[in-house]
């Protein structure tokens, strides 16, 4: 077995609001290996940003909360990490992109001061060094002039020149793990296609793992090892991306990939077509989060939440029907193949 | 970038004319006669005005000499005192100017200080203690201000502690220097500083801050590099109408400290309708404030490079 990055067990995470307790995250479990690409997908307000933030506890804490569950980056336990420790964690050991590159840079600081930023932090290199590494970091994201380019302000640089740098920021550091949160939902399609094939391809320079938060289920196809499909806070189904496209048994995963636009339409919607909403996370539902919404929904799946049954290697999948005793469970996954 | 500044002086011009005009006219519609008093000049100063300002000539050959005369840096000659009005300004306003760089200092750095950390440590005690500054900052007029610290700060607290610690009155020394220049300040600190806290709290919640968070840095450097450095953006924008309050505010605290600035001899000239001191002092503050709102202008430009300059 290759060398674990990240493992996630039974994650709780809450937000105290003044409604009430806002249950975003509830028990995710996942882990990420070396050199691995894992993919979160679902619908907005699922968790996966609040999941992939509380990696490097980045919620506000208050009103964020970890209520219970265990978060293991390598050797640091992330749930116990002091502030002064985290502060060492991030940007070394993990970094984050985040969906729109147009407001995540300092408008107002030359974007080369902002890497050598980082770089001073976590590594001890004179004020020269980091400034030739910075260079050296733009240059890796195939930014052209990167000398020029890292004297100049994020505002005179475009949107993907803008996510090419803020990944150069992100790597600069050559962390273990790297959290792309939509890296490409704010950019043109032409430029979404250039950022995964940036990401592609430095992943197969360096040994930086990556979880890939996104709707874009062809995004997904295209780039990652495995995939963790998320449901009102849960992860309901977990596999191999094969596993997932071609051998999916959760009625979600299904919905997810029916509402996919065929391969041969040019442009990718978000994933809306589902009918129905996510459940209240401030009061979620005691059985199955998706029972409301599933067209095989029977009343158990009301009453209690599915346990994870295994279908594979690496391959698990929440939902009732995949119970022995539930008529047909073998049949359907079978039928859900291609 | 050129043509930016040549047409922020061409504009800045344009309105100095206009203000030289207005006052002009302005002048001569006002109610009351100067030589009429207990104050008339000697007879050669009188000879001397009509001869100078043409005061038996048409209006708009007055004009046109009022006009050249202010161009060549001559603003006539206080009737009251009988010296140009030139001279007077010059000195009264190094006392105006000290005073008013003074009080701008303490509002500015202090509204600044008190917003950012209004912001960062949002609903709590500072966070409350700032929002009562800027209530009374904003309600209380200056003068009602300048009076009660006169009272509670120096002549009370003099007498409980027995020996001078602020002056009541007068200008000279750093005692008597405190409680004008915080009086005349307090305004603008509390503007400076509910403005500070509202950009602040923005900026806090702007993506490149959680980046700053990405990356590891501590929370100081996030706050002062990243955050106060973009939060004080709109204080400088402001800084123009800032420096405006604080100077305009100098004619009730000056006479109020009984400080020998340029205030007191503008309420001063108004009171005893000397009108070329008025005309002099109001093209003088006029000229200023232009001025001032002309460099932050440029100045803006050049702290935030988003800020094009162009036409
Ligand atoms: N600061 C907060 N206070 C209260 N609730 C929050 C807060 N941040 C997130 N939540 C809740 O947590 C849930 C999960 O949010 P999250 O941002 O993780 O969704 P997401 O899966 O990333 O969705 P999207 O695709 O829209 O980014 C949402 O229901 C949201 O309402
Ligand atoms: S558990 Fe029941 S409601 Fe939930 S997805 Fe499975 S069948 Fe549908
Ligand atoms: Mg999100």
């Amino acid at each position: 077995m290759s060398e674990r990055i990240l493992e996630i067990k039974d994650l709780r995470v809450s937000f105290d609001t003044y409604a009430g307790e806002v249950q975003a995250v509830r028990g995710v479990s996942l882990h990420v290996d070396k050199g691995e690409v894992l993919a979160i997908v679902g619908e907005s307000g699922c968790g996966k940003s609040v999941t992939a933030q509380t990696v490097m506890k980045l919620n506000p804490m208050p009103p964020a909360r970890i209520v219970s569950g265990e978060i293991r980056l390598g050797e640091h336990d992330i749930v116990a990490a002091t502030d002064k420790e985290m502060q060492a964690i991030r940007g070394r050991e993990v970094s984050m992109i985040f969906q729109d590159p147009m407001t995540c840079m300092n408008p107002t600081m030359q974007v080369g001061k902002q890497i050598v930023e980082a770089i001073k932090l976590h590594r001890k290199l004179s004020p020269e060094e980091a400034k030739a590494e910075a260079i050296r970091c733009l240059k890796q994201v195939n930014i052209p002039n990167p000398e020029e380019r890292a004297k100049q302000y994020p505002h005179e640089f475009s949107g993907g020149m803008r996510q090419r740098a803020m990944i150069a920021m992100a790597l600069s550091c050559d962390p273990k793990l790297l959290i792309a949160d939509e890296p490409t939902t704010a950019l043109d399609v032409t430029i979404q296609a250039q950022i995964m094939d940036l990401l592609a391809e430095l992943k197969d320079q360096i040994s930086t793992a990556i979880i890939l938060i996104t709707h874009d289920l062809g995004v997904v196809a295209g780039s990652a090892d495995r995939v963790a499909v998320m449901y009102a806070g849960k992860v309901v189904e977990t596999g191999s991306t094969q596993d997932i496209f071609y051998r999916n048994a959760h009625p979600y995963t299904q919905a997810l990939l029916k509402s996919l636009p065929s391969p041969d339409a040019t442009k990718r919607e978000p994933l809306v077509s589902i009918p129905g909403t996510p459940p209240d996370l401030l009061s979620p539902p005691k059985g199955c989060g998706f029972a409301a919404r599933c067209k095989h929904c029977m009343k158990i799946c009301q009453e209690e939440y599915p346990p994870e049954f295994t279908l594979g290697e690496g391959h698990t999948a929440s939902c009732w029907l995949l119970h022995p005793d539930c008529p047909g469970a073998a049949e359907r996954g079978e039928k859900n193949d291609g | 970038m050129l043509r930016y500044v040549l047409k922020r002086i061409g504009y800045a011009v344009l309105t100095l004319f206009f203000l030289i005009t207005i006052v002009f006219f302005m002048m001569r519609a006002l109610p009351g006669d100067p030589f009429i008093g207990d104050k008339t000049p000697s007879p050669t100063t009188m000879a001397n005005m009509r001869a100078k300002y043409g005061l038996d000539k048409p209006v708009t050959v007055q004009y046109l000499m009022y006009l050249g005369n202010v161009l060549r840096g001559d603003l006539g000659t206080s009737l009251t005192y009988e010296r140009p009005v030139v001279d007077i300004v010059k000195s009264a306003f190094a006392v105006s100017a000290d005073l008013g760089i003074r009080a701008l200092i303490f509002a500015v750095i202090i509204g600044v200080l008190l917003g950012a950390v209004a912001a960062i440590k949002r609903g709590g005690p500072m966070d409350t203690f700032s929002m009562v500054v800027a209530m009374i900052g904003v309600s209380v007029p200056s003068f009602i201000l300048g009076a009660l610290l006169q009272y509670f700060l120096a002549l009370k607290l003099n007498q409980a502690v027995g020996h001078q610690v602020l002056a009541v009155q007068g200008w000279g020394n750093f005692k008597q220097t405190v409680l004008p220049a915080f009086a005349l300040g307090l305004g603008s600190l509390a503007t400076v500083s509910r403005l500070m806290r509202t950009s602040m709290l923005d900026v806090l919640n702007q993506d490149y801050i959680k980046t700053a968070r990405a990356k590891g840095l501590s929370r100081q450097k996030i706050l002062w590099r990243h955050a106060v450095r973009n939060a004080i953006m709109p204080v400088v924008t402001i800084m123009g109408p800032t420096t405006a309050a604080v100077l305009t505010g100098t004619f009730v605290i000056e006479s109020i400290f009984n400080i020998p600035g340029l205030g007191k001899y503008f309420s001063m000239s108004v009171k005893d309708l000397d009108f070329t001191m008025i005309g002099g002092t109001t093209i003088f503050y006029g000229a200023l404030l232009i001025v001032c709102t002309l460099i932050v202008d440029l100045l803006y430009g050049f702290i935030d490079p988003r800020v094009k300059l162009e036409g």
